[in-house]
C-alpha cells in the first residue's frame, strides 16, 4: 500500500493521524510527538530523523494552540513557566546538539523506566489531580512563584503554593534534553513533576507545561532546520493537523474534571513507557 | 463574579500573549496551506506519482535550511519555500511569547524576572550560532 501511494494521499492521511494526535497532546500537555513519530517511520516509512524534525514543530504546535487559551483562562502559571524554561531550553539545546554522542537505546531504556515509575506512582496516589500539600521553599517564596486560577468544572477559585524549586528546575532540564534527542514535548516528565513534587494542580501544571514545551521545541527545530532535517512536506501535514486537534483540545480541557484528565495521562504513561522500553530492549528502532 | 469572567490571574498581558500565539500560529497555518496549494498547482504530478512521494520522504533530498534561501525561494513563488516560511513563523511563534512575557517584566521592575527571560532568549540565540556554524 505503501508503495503506491501517492502525495496527496499522504497528505491526507498524515494530516487525519495528526488531528488525533494533537487532541490527545492538548488534553495531556504533550506535544503528540509519542504519535506523530511512531506513524511517521511505522506506517509510512518515513526516514527517524526526519519524523523527529517533524514532530518537534508539531510540539510547538500543540503548545501554541493550546497555550493561547490556557494563558487566557489564567491556567498558566507564567513565573513558574519561564523559571522553568531557563532549563528546559537548556537542556534541548544540549539533546540536540549532543544527540549523536549518546546511545538511543540507553536514553530509551532509562527515559521509560522512569515514565512507567511515574504513572505507577500516580495510580497509587489515587485522587482527582489535586496535589499534595506542599511547603514554599526559599527560592519559590522570593520568586513567588504560587499561583492561582478558577476552575472552570466547579465554578471555584483554586489557590496554590509551589514547592521543590530546585527538583523542579533539575527535572526539566532532563525533560528538555529528552525533547532535543526524541523530537517529544517533554510534557509527560513535566506535568507530573510540577503536580506530584512542586505541588501544581493538575490542571496548572498541564497549562504550564503546555507552554513551556513551545520555546523547548522551537529551540530544537531551530537546529534540525539548520542541519536540513526539517523537510516541509513532512512537517506541514503533521503542523496543520496537529494545530486543528489542539485547538479542539483546548476547547475540551477546561470542560472536563481533574480526575479524568489524570486517568487519560496514566493511560498514556503507561503505553509510552512500554514502547519505550520495547525499543531500547531491542526491538523496532 | 459571573461566567466566563477571567480570573484574577489573566491580566493585559495574558490577553496580548494570547493574541500573539493565535496570530502566529494563523499566520503560519496560512503560509503552509497556501504554499501547497502552490507547490501542487505547479507540479500536477504530486497528484499521482507514488515515485514523488518516495523522493519527498528520502531524506538525502535536499531542502531549504537557511534563511536566504527561503526567502528567495518565497521570492520566485516556489511552494516547498512558502511551506517552510509558515514552519519559520511557528518556530518563532514562541519565541515572541517568551520576549513579549520578558517585557512585561520589564515594566513591572521584576529584574529577577527580566533577567531569568533574557538567559531563556540567550540559550536560543546560541542554537542559532550553533546551528548556524554548520555540522
Amino acid at each position: 500500500m505503501a508503495g503506491r501511494m501517492t502525495p496527496l494521499l499522504f497528505l491526507i492521511l498524515m494530516y487525519v493521524v495528526s488531528v488525533g494526535a494533537g487532541l490527545l497532546g492538548s488534553l495531556l500537555g504533550l506535544g503528540g510527538g509519542i504519535i506523530v513519530v511512531p506513524a511517521l517511520t511505522l506506517l509510512f516509512g518515513v526516514d527517524i530523523r526526519l519524523a523527529i524534525a517533524a514532530s518537534i514543530v508539531s510540539v510547538i504546535a500543540t503548545s501554541c494552540g493550546g497555550a493561547a487559551r490556557y494563558i487566557r483562562q489564567g491556567l498558566a502559571n507564567m513565573r513558574l513557566g519561564m523559571l522553568l524554561e531557563v532549563t528546559t531550553v537548556s537542556g534541548a539545546l544540549a539533546g540536540a546538539y549532543l544527540g549523536g554522542l549518546l546511545s538511543p537505546r540507553a536514553l530509551y531504556l532509562v527515559f521509560g523506566a522512569v515514565l512507567g515509575a511515574v504513572a505507577v506512582r500516580m495510580l497509587v496516589a489515587g485522587g482527582d489531580g489535586t496535589p499534595p500539600r506542599v511547603v514554599p521553599d526559599a527560592l519559590s517564596k522570593r520568586l513567588k512563584l504560587g499561583g492561582a486560577y478558577r476552575d472552570a468544572a466547579t465554578g471555584t477559585d483554586v489557590v496554590y503554593d509551589v514547592g521543590r524549586t530546585g527538583v523542579g528546575l533539575g527535572v526539566s532540564g532532563l525533560a528538555g534534553v529528552m525533547s532535543g534527542l526524541l523530537g517529544i514535548g517533554g510534557g509527560a516528565v513535566k506535568v507530573p513533576m510540577m503536580n506530584l513534587a512542586m505541588g501544581v494542580p493538575m490542571k496548572a501544571a498541564t497549562a504550564t507545561s503546555n507552554m513551556t514545551i513551545g520555546i523547548t521545541a522551537a529551540t530544537s527545530a531551530t537546529l534540525f532546520f539548520l542541519r536540513g532535517d526539517l523537510h516541509p512536506f513532512v512537517a506541514a501535514p503533521v503542523a496543520a493537523g496537529v494545530l486543528t486537534g489542539a485547538t479542539l483540545g483546548a476547547h475540551l480541557l477546561p470542560k472536563l474534571k481533574g480526575g479524568a484528565v489524570k486517568v487519560i495521562f496514566v493511560v498514556v504513561l503507561l503505553y509510552v513507557a512500554g514502547q519505550m522500553l520495547y525499543r531500547g530492549w531491542g526491538g523496532a528502532s | 463574579m459571573t461566567r466566563g469572567t477571567p480570573p484574577a490571574a489573566a491580566g493585559r498581558i495574558e490577553v496580548i500573549v494570547s493574541g500573539v500565539l493565535r496570530a502566529g500560529v494563523y499566520a503560519s497555518v496560512g503560509l503552509i496551506a497556501i504554499g501547497l496549494v502552490v507547490w501542487f498547482a505547479r507540479h500536477p504530478s504530486l497528484l499521482t506519482s507514488a515515485a514523488e512521494l518516495k523522493l519527498l520522504l528520502a531524506a538525502e533530498t535536499p531542502v531549504p535550511r537557511s534563511l536566504t534561501q527561503v526567502f528567495s525561494g518565497v521570492i520566485r513563488g516556489d511552494g516547498e519555500c512558502l511551506v517552510a516560511l509558515g514552519l519559520l513563523v511557528l518556530i518563532a511563534t514562541p519565541v515572541v511569547r517568551v520576549a513579549i512575557t520578558g517585557l512585561s517584566f520589564v515594566g513591572q521592575r521584576d529584574r529577577t524576572f527580566t533577567w531569568i527571560s533574557a538567559g531563556v532568549l540567550l540559550v536560543l540565540g546560541v542554537s542559532v550560532w550553533l546551528g548556524a556554524g554548520g555540522h
